[in-house]
């Protein structure tokens, strides 16, 4: 069944996701081929796409995970506890099923969104002569690769956060539906607090961490930026911790009673 | 003895503080065509939701087909809401689909005939067909499916006389043979030529429950005047 509802999820998000990916894609894609036309990188063109694309690039780099787990967060709301609810509950599948579907599909939609993005950072490697571009990419691939550990702290922190934004939005969610009136309202409200405890507690737990593992210093480069190992940490079991708590929810507690 | 197909005991669910069913316990068979009603406010759409798994009970036990409400019991459960709730974007071919892929008993040549019939455009999305429209292609979706149990939540609430007829026409055509169907209404006048058995509740509790023969025999009226009667203002 969860396949089943695999399918659908993603044919739902890619509604959103695809047109937003495609525009993105789209210019650099023009940007190749204004390239193939034989503008070079420093002509008029070029200069006019490079300020367009930067800003949308940068938008989207933020923009596009936050509208995927927005969007998640939103799916949730409609199969849990709106009019969606009626078709969707009533299904032969277990509510932790329709919940796993919607994370992961989120999931999956971070990750294309993510592989499209890095994508576009090889446009500005692009050469008309094949083996310059070889040689623009074997660089950029080298960077990468040197300095991987803080590329996939980077990564996998930059993913725990959406992700966790994303439960912590779901959990508001939840919480809202037991009461009357405007839940955006009240929803948005349950999101502030949740917000507010969990960087309580993230405080808490950097303070104890640095306590117990006083292997880093402020010298360590990892440890004072956003993105060090026990913010991945705390953020991964916060994430957990929610997701456990919404699949027991799902199907014990979660009533439509809209 | 014919085993019941729901069974209730001591069930009971609240919104906050505001009671919708209190304690209620009942058994209902297979094979029946059962009139739950009642007034508003009377606990009707809460008993339905909790049998289709959209409500969790506060307190007190739910069964049906001798399981525990969950996916099992959804399977051979048909469920008509008292609402539009397909997606407005779906068209209807997507929601044949959709209903294939996940009702393994579900008839798709039966929802075509009946959508057919209709007139209906397969490829119209659900959004822009009439209220009337909607709620014919919902219930031809509910009705094509060979469940053990039909859950309609007051299908005839909002429609007219003839499309009650057809409702009513629908309902008695298509449900599997030998499964019940548990019909919600306050339009009792129009139902009860249909009933089997009658269900009545009030303030969340169980009035009364018979066959509706037998309650017609004892009271010599008509289930239609006794609802007057019993739920007078």
């Amino acid at each position: 069944m969860l396949g089943k509802c695999m399918k659908y999820e993603l044919k739902a998000f890619a509604k959103l996701m695809l047109p937003m990916l495609g525009v993105f894609a789209f210019t650099w894609i023009i940007e190749v081929v204004l390239m193939n036309l034989g503008f070079k990188q420093g002509d008029f063109v070029i200069l006019l796409l490079w300020i367009c694309f930067i800003p949308m690039m940068f938008l989207s780099v933020i923009g596009i995970p936050l509208v995927c787990c927005i969007f998640g967060a939103k799916r949730y709301n409609d199969v849990f506890f709106s009019k969606k609810a009626y078709l969707m509950r009533p299904l032969p599948v277990k509510g932790k099923t329709l919940v796993i579907s919607i994370v992961l599909n989120s999931v999956i939609w971070y990750v294309i969104s993510a592989a499209v993005m890095i994508l576009a950072l090889l446009v500005p490697s692009f050469s008309q002569d094949p083996a310059q571009f070889l040689m623009n990419l074997g660089s950029l691939l080298k960077s990468l690769i040197e300095d991987r550990a803080n590329w996939m702290s980077v990564a996998f922190s930059s993913f725990l956060t959406v992700l966790s934004v994303e439960l912590m939005i779901m959990l508001a969610v939840t919480l809202a539906s037991k009461h009357s009136g405007s839940r955006f309202g009240i929803s948005f409200l349950y999101f502030l607090l949740i917000s507010f405890v969990s960087s309580l507690f993230h405080g808490i737990f950097l303070r104890v961490f640095l306590g117990v593992f006083n292997t880093y210093s402020k010298d360590d480069s990892l440890f004072f930026t956003y993105f060090d190992i026990p913010t991945i940490i705390f953020r991964a079991v916060l994430s957990a911790g929610i997701l456990i708590y919404l699949l027991w929810n799902a199907d014990r507690k979660a009533d439509v009673i809209q | 003895m014919n085993d019941p197909i729901l069974s209730a005991r001591g069930l009971t669910k609240a919104y906050g503080s505001i009671p919708a069913l209190n304690q209620l316990s009942i058994d209902i068979f297979k094979g029946r065509i059962v009139g739950l009603l009642g007034p508003n406010g009377s606990g009707k759409t809460t008993f339905i939701k909790l049998v289709a798994g959209l409500l969790f009970p506060n307190s007190g036990e739910l069964a049906v087909g001798g399981m525990r409400i969950g996916p099992d019991t959804k399977r051979i459960v048909s469920y008509l809401p008292d609402r539009d709730y397909l997606p407005v974007s779906m068209r209807v071919n997507e929601l044949l689909k959709l209903f294939g892929d996940f009702y393994d008993d579900f008839d798709r040549a039966r929802a075509v005939d009946i959508l057919s019939r209709l007139g209906i455009d397969f490829s119209q999305k659900f959004g822009t067909m009439s209220k009337g429209t909607r709620e014919r292609v919902q219930l031809a979706l509910t009705m094509s499916r060979q469940a053990e149990l039909y859950l309609l939540d007051e299908p005839i609430a909002a429609v007219d006389p003839a499309a009650r007829d057809y409702i009513l026409r629908t309902v008695l055509q298509n449900y599997k043979e030998g499964s019940t169907v548990l019909i919600s209404t306050h339009l009792i006048a129009d139902v009860e030529p249909i009933l089997d058995d009658v269900i009545m509740l009030q303030n969340g509790t169980l009035r009364l429950y018979g066959p509706a023969d037998r309650i017609r025999a004892d009271t010599g009226g008509s289930i239609d005047m006794l609802f007057r009667e019993v739920y007078r203002c």
